[in-house]
């Protein structure tokens, strides 16, 4: 056999036979694996002195560099003092600024604390508010902003702000044959969960973009009060519409999270508005003309959750309101804040 | 499910667990576990590999008796015509409609609906040389079915390799309940794992895109950039495929078992044959056992000899994928095989067998060698034939001083000194390692830290497929 292999000279040695490994047997090594040991000892540190560490990510503006700025400005607050709570997305850091709502209720605005963050979904303000409640001894009332994008589970893949906050329960609630390593590892070890974070933080140090303090500011975080033109067109209303309501479903984790929350507020005797504030007409038509069946869904599933737990629902209305009060089609510009707040303040907090 | 990607992380730990506690149920639990690891695949294509394990198994039990022996061909025809329809089927029928210029109107039907199973490619060889192997009667028939599912489905190389032989895994598989899993094995495994991890990711999926951008725009590639595609992708198929070896043998060390060889510093070859017994070893391998043999080797006189090297290695060409770019990218290899078997008829003259000894003709040998590999690749890499010519007629009339002087000449360096550095780390194994040990272990630990550091940076995008799944 081995004389009709000769001229294929394709390998050596005898037919049928290869090396293994790297062409040796190996015998055990005496060395008992201390750079290992190194190694685990050195990723648990990390861990627990950066990837765990929300104010290293506070050094980067972002989804995740916000909680660290809410954390500071909530240590800047006086939280004997607050009374009143605002839990919600960029929609309410934008349009209810304690400031002037205090100003309409003629009280110091240290009594209230605007716990919103921007992107936040149903399941980050829980969260949120999970972090701070016992922070809390006075919060008598508290204005709770929801919005469809906020219920959709769908959106949960991908979501840093949900790893971020995720417990091992929240992940196996999410999970499937697609993700289940990605949360799993995600959960054991934040710095691959927070990979895309650090990434980024990365580039912005080469660039001498990172800052070199966590910025706190007061009553909660700084709105954002300018957008581009292209944002106050109907075409873009028709893109964050389709992104809202992509595989619209509203009956996961998301959900649950808005229903303990609503839960809790109430038990500890909170007066809870749930709240949803006013978009642009191009906004409102979009959704109505396009997701009509799965915001009446929405609507149904928020007001359910308010009659159960003795909470009252509302929607704002925007016809007072023009494209010029909005900075895009669906968040108010300062403005259009200053309407709102007004129109909130005397509604509900008075 | 890519042993890079987190679900494959979390898999395999939850297999490590009860196939460490419980010696007894290794068989079963790799069994099972190779269910799991195909129906990630796709439910369809774990039917039909199930299905054609079932088949095989009862005829290669069949074939112990004299009477049935003969079902060893309906065997080989079985698995040919398997691999043929979901693999060929498409490229026979595009052939016979560009040959006759006749509109079969096939397109909207049988090609819209034809989804080439996972690692068909890998596991078909398996059943072959299996097949073969009972009949020449190098192994004894597996009389436990659970035993052979695992031998062709064992997940580390079910998808692409390395491709095992009975006599190699069967004992292996048999001794799995008595064996005591050592931690230098384990710290083997993680090691060459490591490796593979690193090659992959730092390096294969970095270079994609590159290959990627300039192979989109083969057209208007100057002769300088098309020499600069073809080393990318030179190096990123090298550090691709040999990743995914690398991470299969380290994933058979923490399970306990030795998988073959599969790469060997491919580019420092000298000339084609020793390409070939270092370039995808247990293909090579294969083709010579059961093709280049099985056409009768070098038995039939020397015109014979070149014919069944060519037959054996436009077959290689063609099993790779079904367009006529790898048919010819196989005859470019069978025909630089039998060149090189015709020059060694120049060794007569001992000056000149003197000369192919010394130092300076080898490293001539090599640099010439691996520009010829380059070029091959391109064949491989292109999506046509036109584009693989017309690259190739630019690589032929580039200026190699603009060549030497292009930016990107520093990373082609770069990777081919990478490329050395690897086989003298392989290839001193040992030594390296007592080297590595007199470094202190804090700076050890450290060193590992940035590796998983830089890794976990480089995974935050875009991931590529490993190339050979395709195949």
């Amino acid at each position: 056999m081995s004389s009709s292999t000769s001229s294929f000279n394709g390998i050596a040695g005898e037919p049928g036979k290869v090396q293994t490994g790297n062409g040796k047997e190996r015998t055990g090594r005496r060395y008992p694996g201390w750079g290992l040991l190194g190694f685990i000892v050195l990723i648990v540190f990390l861990e627990i002195a950066v990837f765990r560490n929300i104010d290293f990510y506070g050094l980067s503006p972002g989804f995740i560099g916000q909680i660290a700025e809410l954390k500071h400005s909530f240590a800047r607050a006086d939280a004997d003092q607050i009374e009143i709570a605002v839990l919600g997305d960029s929609q309410s850091i934008d349009a209810l600024r304690p400031e002037m709502l205090a100003a309409e209720l003629g009280i110091p605005r240290e009594r209230i604390f605007n716990f919103s963050i921007s992107g936040g979904s149903a399941f980050d303000i829980a969260k949120t508010y999970d972090r701070y409640k016992d922070r809390l001894p006075r919060l008598k009332k508290a204005i709770v902003v929801v919005n469809e994008h906020q219920l959709n589970d769908t959106l949960n893949d991908g979501d840093v702000k949900f790893k971020y906050f995720a417990g091992l329960r929240d992940r196996l609630a999410v999970m499937n044959a697609d993700n289940y390593g990605e949360l799993l590892l995600g959960w054991a070890l934040k710095m691959y969960d927070m990979r895309t974070v650090w990434a980024d933080m990365v580039l912005k140090y080469r660039s001498g973009k990172l800052r070199d303090h966590i910025p706190a500011h007061e009553g909660g975080l700084a709105p954002v009060v300018w957008s581009k033109p292209e944002d106050r067109t109907k075409a873009y209303a028709n893109e964050v519409a389709d992104r809202w309501f992509q595989q619209y479903r509203i009956d996961g984790v998301r959900t649950r999270a808005f229903d303990a929350m609503i839960r809790e507020l109430r038990s500890r005797g909170v007066a809870v508005t749930i709240l949803q504030l006013p978009r642009s007409s191009y906004f409102e038509d979009t959704v109505k003309e396009k997701y009509g069946k799965q915001q009446d869904a929405y609507f149904a599933v928020v007001r359910g959750i308010a009659e159960r737990y003795g909470a009252s629902f509302e929607v704002m209305p925007n016809d007072e309101l023009t494209l010029d009060d909005f900075r895009d089609t669906n968040h108010v510009n300062p403005k259009g804040a200053e309407w709102v707040s007004r129109y909130v303040a005397r509604r509900w907090l008075r | 499910m890519w042993f890079h990607s987190p679900n494959f992380l979390v898999f395999f730990v939850l297999l490590l667990i009860p196939f460490y506690l419980f010696k007894n149920k290794r068989i079963a639990l790799l069994a099972a576990a190779d269910v799991l690891f195909y129906a990630a695949s796709g439910f369809g294509m774990l039917l039909l590999f199930l299905l054609m394990s079932v088949v095989n198994y009862a005829i290669i039990r069949a074939m112990k008796y004299e009477k049935w022996r003969w079902m060893f061909w309906l065997g080989i025809g079985i698995n040919v015509f398997n691999l043929a329809f979901f693999k060929y089927s498409v490229f026979l029928l595009n052939s016979l409609e560009a040959a006759t210029g006749f509109d079969i109107g096939f397109k909207e039907t049988l090609a819209a609906q034809i989804v080439l199973p996972v690692g068909i490619s890998f596991y078909t060889f398996e059943f072959i040389s299996y097949l073969i192997d009972v009949r020449r009667g190098i192994t004894e028939p597996t009389r436990s079915f659970l035993s052979y599912w695992v031998y062709v489905s064992l997940f580390p190389h079910l998808i692409a390799g390395p491709i095992m032989r009975g006599d190699e895994l069967f004992p292996q598989l048999d001794a799995l309940k008595d064996k005591n899993i050592r931690w230098p094995e384990v710290k083997y495994g993680l090691y060459i794992f490591a490796i593979g991890l690193i090659k992959k990711i730092a390096f294969a999926d970095q270079l994609a895109p590159i290959a990627n951008s300039l192979f989109a725009e083969a057209e208007t590639l100057t002769p300088v950039q098309s020499w600069i595609a073809a080393y990318a992708f030179c190096f990123q198929i090298y550090f691709d495929f040999s990743a995914y070896s690398d991470m299969a043998i380290g994933l058979g060390y923490i399970l306990g078992i030795k998988l073959v060889q599969n790469f060997d510093s491919p580019y420092i070859s000298s000339n084609p044959s020793e390409f070939w017994r270092r370039w995808h070893i247990t293909l090579s391998r294969w083709i010579r056992d059961y093709i280049y043999i099985g056409l009768g080797g070098n038995r039939r006189g020397p015109v014979r000899t070149q014919f069944n090297l060519l037959a054996a290695m436009l077959i290689s060409g063609l099993w790779h994928g079904a367009m006529w770019t790898f048919v010819l990218w196989g005859g470019i290899h069978g025909m630089l095989l039998i060149l090189h078997k015709w020059s060694l008829a120049l060794n007569r003259w001992s000056w000149i067998a003197r000369l192919r000894k010394s130092v300076p003709y080898r490293i001539a040998a090599v640099a010439v060698f691996f520009h010829v590999i380059t070029w091959t690749w391109v064949f491989f890499r292109a999506q046509s034939l036109e584009e693989a010519f017309g690259l190739s007629r630019k690589m032929l009339h580039a200026d190699w001083l603009s060549l030497l002087r292009a930016p990107e000449m520093i990373w082609v360096a770069a990777l081919f000194v990478l490329h050395l550095f690897e086989y003298v780390i392989r290839r001193y194994e040992a030594q390296s390692s007592k080297i590595w040990h007199f470094v202190p272990f804090p700076v050890r630990s450290c060193a590992y830290v940035a590796i998983a550091l830089v890794l976990t940076y480089l995974v935050k995008g875009a991931t590529y497929e490993f190339i050979y799944f395709q195949f």
